[in-house]
């Protein structure tokens, strides 16, 4: 199954994360609910219409921009506004697309990506994990059914959080099931 | 109705605060290159590429910004 933009896909196709052995084999990829990107597409839309929005609010003014400033000023502006409208879409959406959560066979790995200065890797044996809760709380997250899901850890890295992810009963159903095969075969 | 010589002080403020901008700009878009191929190490898939390739391109519409600002105004 491919991991193009999926939030919950099965033994994804073609996806390999810094730090995996070579027979180790991905069971779970996670992103964050597509919905949870809904505030900045709708600051995008605006940014995208909001020249077009400024010109029409002018006539309705009896005026227009290219009167009120010079033409290479308004050309100007036009550009660097699409341009951080393009900027402004980009950054979030890696944000999105790279935030994301891995189960494995041998670990949960979690990838964060925080503005364009941040970057933080955290990741736990399946073996070290002691407890696993899912939560799903407000409104969006209700009705979308997405959620957290903590894993504690008997590790340095107490717990690792799965934010806003599809299914939450589901991800902790896979690994909780994980777990027990991993723990009964040491046994 | 404004004057000639506070239209032009306005513009040049324009002109300065685009100019601003821009510079910075071309920074924040140069470190969303250094971002991206952060995250194309931290897992692949098919699409590493084509951000890669639209990084890059965001970074040089972001120089040929500078270079419009400086020289059209």
């Amino acid at each position: 199954m491919t991991a193009l933009l999926g939030q919950f896909v099965r033994e994804p196709y073609g996806v390999h994360f810094d730090g995996q052995d070579g027979e180790e084999r991905i069971l779970l990829f996670l992103r964050q609910h597509i919905i949870v990107n809904l505030g900045w597409i709708l600051i995008t839309t605006l940014l995208l219409f909001a020249i077009p929005i400024f010109d029409f609010l002018l006539g309705l003014g009896g005026t227009s921009l290219n009167e009120l400033i010079p033409t290479k000023y308004n050309f100007v502006l036009r550009f660097l506004l699409a341009l951080f409208t393009f900027g402004y879409f980009f950054e979030n959406f890696l944000s999105w697309y790279f935030n994301s959560y891995i189960v494995s066979d041998k670990r949960v790995v979690d990838i964060d990506f925080y503005g364009i200065t941040h970057r933080r890797f955290s990741e736990a044996p399946l073996r070290n994990i002691e407890d696993i809760t899912n939560e799903i709380s407000g409104f969006g997250p209700v009705i979308f059914h997405y959620g957290d899901v903590s894993i504690q850890t008997a590790a340095e890295m107490r717990e690792i959080t799965f934010e806003n992810v599809p299914d939450p009963d589901r991800v902790q159903d896979i690994i909780s099931d994980l777990i027990s095969k991993i723990k009964g075969e040491s046994e | 109705m404004a004057q000639p010589w506070e239209r032009d002080f306005l513009l040049l403020i324009v002109k300065i605060f685009f100019m601003a901008i821009s510079v910075i700009y071309a920074i924040f878009s140069f470190m969303v290159v250094r971002q991206v191929s952060l995250m194309n190490k931290s897992f692949t898939t098919s699409l590493n590429a084509p951000f890669t390739f639209l990084a890059w391109v965001h970074f040089f519409v972001s120089l040929l910004a500078i270079v419009l600002v400086f020289t059209l105004l």
